[in-house]
């Protein structure tokens, strides 16, 4: 029984932390930009099959593959903001708002369609060669240890990077207080496109991990986008640590909800999270701790 | 140093500002008074660079600044320490100083402004690693006007530096900005306590609905008996 347990304990802790990263990027660019994107989990889908299919045409190394999509979803990522959704800002609050929806939602399914047209509809990911390490009864796949060390060395520079550079901490004023950035010569139409664009490469890193273990669906990103907008309002708004704890114990939810009952019933547990949350803790466990 | 001519600023379709004309010399010490919404943190806004003006002029060391962004008035030697203070909550107290700095023109002087602004406010160095939201108002207030004096400027506009702000923590604020003045940093003061402004001030202008009213220097302003009734209420 244990080893049942601690098995499934490295499962949660491999999808929830993959979580953690879709919803670190979502959470940099709502908390900055104060936009929900609705495509953020769609960005995933084609990260991983831009991935499976680099892998399976060229063989490179998935670190070098995860560089070059990084880049180009930096690219994708500042030109979504300059040409899509800064000019919404000039709307009035309600025009800005639904056009937000329409605009991300609508990306969502072009994206999705042409990802399907492109690459066909089934779905895809990096098949690495299978290799497990047996520790007692527990068995961890080679590729399970590179995601895992993946999503702890990630987090760890994004961590850095948000604390110790100027740039990063722009990122955090900006969230925190718009107005005292900019008396602080922060140029934050600047930092709203460039955090776009940084949040769209951290997408791009997840896309690529998850893609080692799990197959990656053109249409499936939007089960994802939900579930990262259930772990910021778990763990709060640009707050990076919140963020992983959350994606930690949503993605420990689901496995163990799949392994006591049924895995049909372990999309629901994010739904049920979230409706618990919005209706017992309106302001987000954050706000509780303080 | 600072010369604004019928400066006009608009909110949207609201016109907050109409016609402000003032002068700052280097080193004064000069205040900027009237009632709540007479367009005071506007014109201090505009002045930096957050609002647009629509009309007028502001020239900053004979350069025109207008519609210049905040970030290159920051450059130029320009803070603004702003009402309600708009510190980062949730970053240190180190961390909020150090935005201050954010300039790329200020950033090779970061350890040596810290050390000035610990010298003047002591209680932030043993405050640093606290986040600024478990701070004291008092002591937030010292932070947003060390934040302000990280960029090392030579025209230091305040806004509102001692609202809700404990009276023995107002007279500590009030000898570091003096020591600041001492050390030739130039003030444009926007405050409603017109007592507590007047004890700071050499001179001042009144705004009223967007307009300047009336100018002059502390002797002139007290012994105007329309600037004291409307601010000392004195008859």
């Amino acid at each position: 029984m244990t080893a049942i347990i601690a098995q499934l304990v490295i499962s949660g802790l491999l999808l929830g932390g993959l979580y953690a990263l879709v919803a670190f990027g979502l959470s940099l660019i709502y908390g900055v930009v104060r936009i929900l994107n609705f495509a953020h989990g769609t960005l995933l889908a084609i990260g991983g099959i831009a991935a499976s299919i680099i892998f399976a045409v060229y063989k490179l190394n998935p670190v070098l593959i995860a560089v070059v999509l990084v880049l180009v979803f930096l690219v994708f990522g500042y030109l979504m903001h300059i040409y899509l959704l800064d000019p919404l800002k000039k709307r009035n609050p309600f025009e800005a708002t639904i056009g937000t929806v329409l605009v991300t939602v609508g990306l969502l399914l072009i994206i999705s369609d042409l990802a399907a047209e492109i690459a066909g509809p089934t779905p895809k990911n990096i098949p690495l060669e299978f290799h497990a390490y047996i520790v007692g009864e527990v068995i961890i796949q080679r590729a399970e240890l590179y995601i895992l060390g993946g999503i702890t060395l990630f987090t760890i520079a994004l961590h850095l990077f948000l604390k110790k550079t100027w740039f990063g901490r722009a990122i955090r004023a900006v969230t925190q207080s718009p107005l005292g950035a900019n008396i602080c010569g922060i140029r934050s139409k600047q930092i709203h496109a460039q955090t776009v664009a940084v949040g769209c490469g951290i997408v791009a890193i997840a896309g690529v991990l998850w893609s080692l273990k799990f197959p990656v669906d053109p249409y499936g990103g939007f089960d994802l986008t939900v579930r990262a907008f259930t772990i910021i309002i778990l763990g709060g708004i640009g707050n990076l640590v919140g963020a992983l704890l959350a994606g930690l114990f949503l993605g420990l939810a689901e496995v163990f909800t799949s392994f006591l009952w049924a895995s049909d019933w372990a999309p629901a547990v994010s739904i049920v999270l979230l409706l618990v949350i919005l209706v017992v803790f309106p302001r987000g466990l954050a706000s509780v701790r303080k | 140093m600072l010369e604004i001519r019928n400066l006009v600023v608009d909110h949207g379709e609201l016109r907050a500002i109409w016609d402000v004309s003032l002068d700052v010399e280097a080193g004064e010490r000069v205040g900027l008074l009237g009632a709540n919404g007479a367009g005071k943190s506007t014109t201090l806004g505009a002045i930096l660079g957050i609002y647009k003006a629509s009309g007028g002029h502001i020239r900053y060391k004979s350069a025109e600044i207008a519609n210049r962004e905040a970030v290159q008035n920051v450059e130029a030697g320009i803070a603004l320490v702003p009402e309600g203070r708009q510190l980062f909550p949730e970053m240190k107290v180190r961390e909020n100083l150090e935005m201050g700095a954010y300039p790329r023109s200020a950033r090779g002087k970061v350890a040596e402004n810290l050390d000035r602004i610990f010298d003047l406010f002591p209680i932030l160095r043993e405050k640093q690693n606290q986040n600024a939201n478990e701070l004291s108002g008092g002591q937030q207030q010292m932070v947003a006007i060390g934040r302000a004096l990280m960029s090392s400027p030579q025209l230091l506009l305040l806004d509102e530096p001692f609202l809700g702000v404990a009276p023995v923590i107002i007279e500590e604020v009030m000898a570091a900005l003096n020591r600041l003045a001492d050390q030739g940093v130039t003030f444009l003061l926007v405050e409603q306590n017109i007592h507590r402004a007047m004890e700071f001030v050499e001179r001042a202008y009144v705004i009223e609905n967007g307009r300047t009213v009336l100018a002059g220097s502390k002797q002139q302003l007290l012994g105007d008996p329309e600037f004291s009734n409307k601010f000392l209420g004195l008859d």
